[in-house]
C-alpha cells in the first residue's frame, strides 16, 4: 500500500520539495552572503557574543552599522516566509489526499481492493506525512543557518516570530496544516481542494497563535529581579520586562511546542479517519 | 448448495426517511451469473455497495461466504459504475497496483489481457476511452482471482462488439474459477444469453428473485379478450391491454385453467423482466403477493 500511495502522490512530493528547495537555497545564499559580509568584521574583533556590534568601535569596524539596513528585509522575509511556506505546502498536499479521490470516485476502486480501508488511510497518511515531516525539517535547519549571521550581525528582531520558524517548529507546523486540511477536506465540508486550502490555513493560523501564546505562558519562565531589571539580549521576553525564557530553553521550548502541534495534528488525522470510516460509497 | 452472497432482511436508509433498499432478502448461489435489472433509483447500486462493503447496512445483514464484506475484501471483486481508475496513472501503474494490494493477484493474465485489448500499457487513464476503461477495470477484478464478482453497469460504456468480448470473458473467467458474477444492467435482452439466475428491483425492493429456469416455468403470459383476468383465480403480474386484447404475466396455477378464448405460453426472459418492472404501475398490489 506504501508502494501505491507513493506512485499516486509522488508528483505531489516532487514540486513540495522543488518549492522547499528553492526556499533553502535563497536562505542559504542570503545567509552566505551575510556571513561574508560580516567576515572582516569578525577577524577585526568588532563582533562578540553577548554584545551588540555597535557597542565595540575599532579601527576596523568603521561600515558595520552598514550591516542592519542591508539585510533588515531577511528577517520579516523568512520568519514569516518558512511557516507560511510549509504551511501552504501542507494544506495542499492534506487536502485532496482523500478528498480527491471521493471526488473522482477512485475510493471505490481502491476501498475494494484487498487492502482494509484503515491500512489504506493510515498508509497515505503516512506517506505523505513522513515527506513532509522531512520537508519541514529541512526548512527549519536552512533558517536556522540562515538567521546565525543575522543575529551575529545584530539584527535582533522580536524573536518569537524567529523561534516559530527555525529548528523544529517547521516540522509541527506543516503536519498541523497538513492534518487540518485532510480533516476539513475528508470531513465532505468542503470536497474541493481550493476552499478546503483556505478554511485550513485560516484555522491553522488561529490554532498557531493559540499554541504559540499557550508556550510561551505555560512554560516556566525566569524573572530578571532588582531595581533596573534587563533580560539577557538572547532571551524571549514573555510580557512586560520582567519576566522571560533564557536562551538555553530554547531547545526544550522546541521540543513543548512540536509536541503540541503533533498532539493537534494525531487529533485532526483521527477525525479524519472517522470521516473516512463512517463514509458511504 | 452455499451461498456465495446472502441478504438477509438488508436495509439502507439515505438521509432521514428515504430508503435505497429494505427488506433485501436473497441467496446467490456459488457459481451462478446474477443479473440485477431494475430502473434507475430501484436500489441495484445501493445493493451492490453493501455486498462489496462500501456502505454499512442501516438494517438486516450481508454476508460474503458466510463473512461480513469488510473482511472478506480479497474474495470481492467489484467494479464501480463508469469504471472509476486514478486518471494520471499509467494502465501498467493501475496493474501494478492491483498486484500490491491483492494477494492473489495475477500478473501474467493481467498482462496478457491488456495486450489482446489492445490498450497501451504506457496510457495513462484519462487518455482512454470509456470502454477501454472499463476493460482495464474487468481485468483488474478478474486478475484478482475473486469468488464473486460485483458489477454495476458494466456494458453502460461498451460498444456491441466490445460488449459481446466482455461478456464472453466474463462468462469464460467464471466458469473457469467458479466465481459467481452479480452485474446490473439495463441491456435486458443481452443478459439472456449469459445470466442464469435473475434478481429484479423496484423502487428499492426485491420483486422477484431465483433461478432464471425455475422462474420461467412458474410464469405464464396470457392473453385473451379485454379484461379476461377479472375473471377466475389469477394471480397477476402485470397486465397491458392493446387493440381489444389484454396480455397479462401471470404466476402458473395448476388451478386456474386456460379458458376458451385464452392463450397461454411460458414467458421469455424479456418477457418475464419486463413483466415485473411493469408491476406497480398496472396491477393491483394483492396480485403481487
Amino acid at each position: 500500500m506504501t508502494w501505491f500511495a507513493w506512485r499516486q502522490h509522488r508528483g505531489q512530493a516532487l514540486w513540495a520539495a522543488l518549492t522547499v528547495a528553492a526556499l533553502c537555497v535563497l536562505m542559504l545564499r542570503v545567509g552566505l552572503h551575510a556571513s561574508h559580509t560580516l567576515a572582516p568584521f569578525r577577524a577585526a574583533g568588532c563582533i562578540s557574543p553577548g554584545h551588540d556590534p555597535g557597542e565595540r568601535h575599532g579601527s576596523g569596524c568603521a561600515g558595520l552599522e552598514g550591516f542592519g539596513p542591508d539585510f533588515n528585509y531577511a528577517i520579516p522575509l523568512f520568519e514569516l516566509g518558512v511557516p507560511l511556506v510549509v504551511a501552504v505546502i501542507g494544506a495542499l498536499v492534506g487536502a485532496p489526499l482523500v478528498a480527491r479521490e471521493i471526488e473522482q470516485r477512485t475510493h471505490l476502486a481502491a476501498w475494494t481492493q484487498s487492502v482494509p480501508r484503515r491500512r489504506w488511510y493510515t498508509a497515505k497518511v503516512l506517506t505523505a506525512a513522513t515527506g513532509l515531516a522531512l520537508t519541514g525539517l529541512l526548512a527549519g535547519l536552512a533558517n536556522d543557518r540562515l538567521q546565525r549571521p543575522l543575529t551575529e550581525g545584530g539584527l535582533t528582531s522580536s524573536r518569537w516570530p524567529w523561534f516559530f520558524s527555525v529548528g523544529l517548529a517547521p516540522v509541527g507546523e506543516i503536519l498541523l496544516s497538513f492534518a487540518l486540511a485532510l480533516a476539513v477536506a475528508a470531513g465532505a465540508w468542503l470536497r474541493r481542494t481550493l476552499p478546503a486550502v483556505g478554511i485550513a490555513l485560516a484555522g491553522f493560523l488561529a490554532l498557531l497563535l493559540c499554541t504559540g501564546r499557550a508556550v510561551q505562558t505555560l512554560t516556566p519562565t525566569s524573572h530578571t529581579t532588582g531595581p533596573r531589571p534587563s533580560v539577557p539580549r538572547d532571551g524571549w521576553i514573555i510580557h512586560g520586562n520582567s519576566s522571560y525564557h533564557p536562551a538555553s530553553q530554547f531547545w526544550p521550548l522546541q521540543v513543548t511546542f512540536l509536541i503540541t502541534l503533533l498532539v493537534l495534528a494525531t487529533g485532526l488525522l483521527a477525525f479524519g479517519w472517522r470521516a473516512t470510516r463512517t463514509r458511504g460509497a | 448448495m452455499t451461498a456465495v452472497l446472502c441478504a438477509d432482511g438488508l436495509g439502507r436508509r439515505y438521509g432521514r426517511g428515504t430508503w435505497g433498499l429494505r427488506d433485501c432478502n436473497v441467496d446467490v448461489p456459488a457459481g451462478r451469473v446474477v443479473a440485477l435489472v431494475g430502473p434507475n433509483g430501484s436500489g441495484k447500486t445501493t445493493l451492490l455497495h453493501l455486498a462489496a462493503g462500501l456502505l454499512p447496512p442501516s438494517a438486516g445483514t450481508v454476508h460474503i461466504a458466510g463473512l461480513a464484506p469488510a473482511r472478506q475484501l480479497a474474495r470481492i471483486g467489484f467494479v464501480a459504475q463508469d469504471a472509476p481508475l486514478w486518471p494520471r496513472l499509467r494502465v501498467a501503474d493501475v496493474l501494478d497496483a492491483g498486484r500490491h494490494l491483492n494477494p492473489r493477484f495475477d500478473t501474467a493474465l493481467a498482462a496478457e489481457r491488456i495486450g489482446r485489448l489492445d490498450i497501451p500499457p504506457r496510457a495513462r487513464i484519462h487518455t482512454l476511452s470509456g470502454g477501454q476503461r472499463a476493460q482495464v477495470a474487468l481485468t483488474m477484478v478478474l486478475a484478482k482471482q475473486p469468488d464473486l464478482l460485483l458489477l454495476d453497469e458494466p456494458l453502460a460504456n461498451l460498444d456491441p462488439l466490445a460488449r459481446r468480448d466482455f461478456l464472453a470473458s466474463m462468462f469464460a473467467a467464471c466458469t473457469e474459477t467458479g466465481a459467481a458474477v452479480v452485474f446490473s444492467s439495463h441491456a435486458v435482452g443481452e443478459l439472456e444469453r449469459i445470466c442464469d439466475y435473475l434478481i429484479v428491483l423496484r423502487d428499492g425492493r426485491v420483486r422477484l428473485a431465483g433461478d432464471i429456469d425455475d422462474l420461467r416455468g412458474d410464469h405464464r403470459v396470457v392473453s385473451g379478450p379485454a379484461g379476461w383476468p377479472q375473471s377466475g383465480g389469477w394471480s397477476v403480474i402485470s397486465a397491458r391491454s392493446t387493440a381489444g386484447r389484454t396480455t397479462a404475466l401471470v404466476r402458473s396455477d395448476p388451478g386456474a385453467v386456460a379458458g376458451p378464448g385464452l392463450d397461454e405460453s411460458q414467458p421469455t426472459f424479456d418477457e418475464l423482466v419486463l413483466g415485473y418492472l411493469d408491476d406497480a404501475r398496472h396491477t393491483p398490489q394483492e396480485a403481487l403477493a
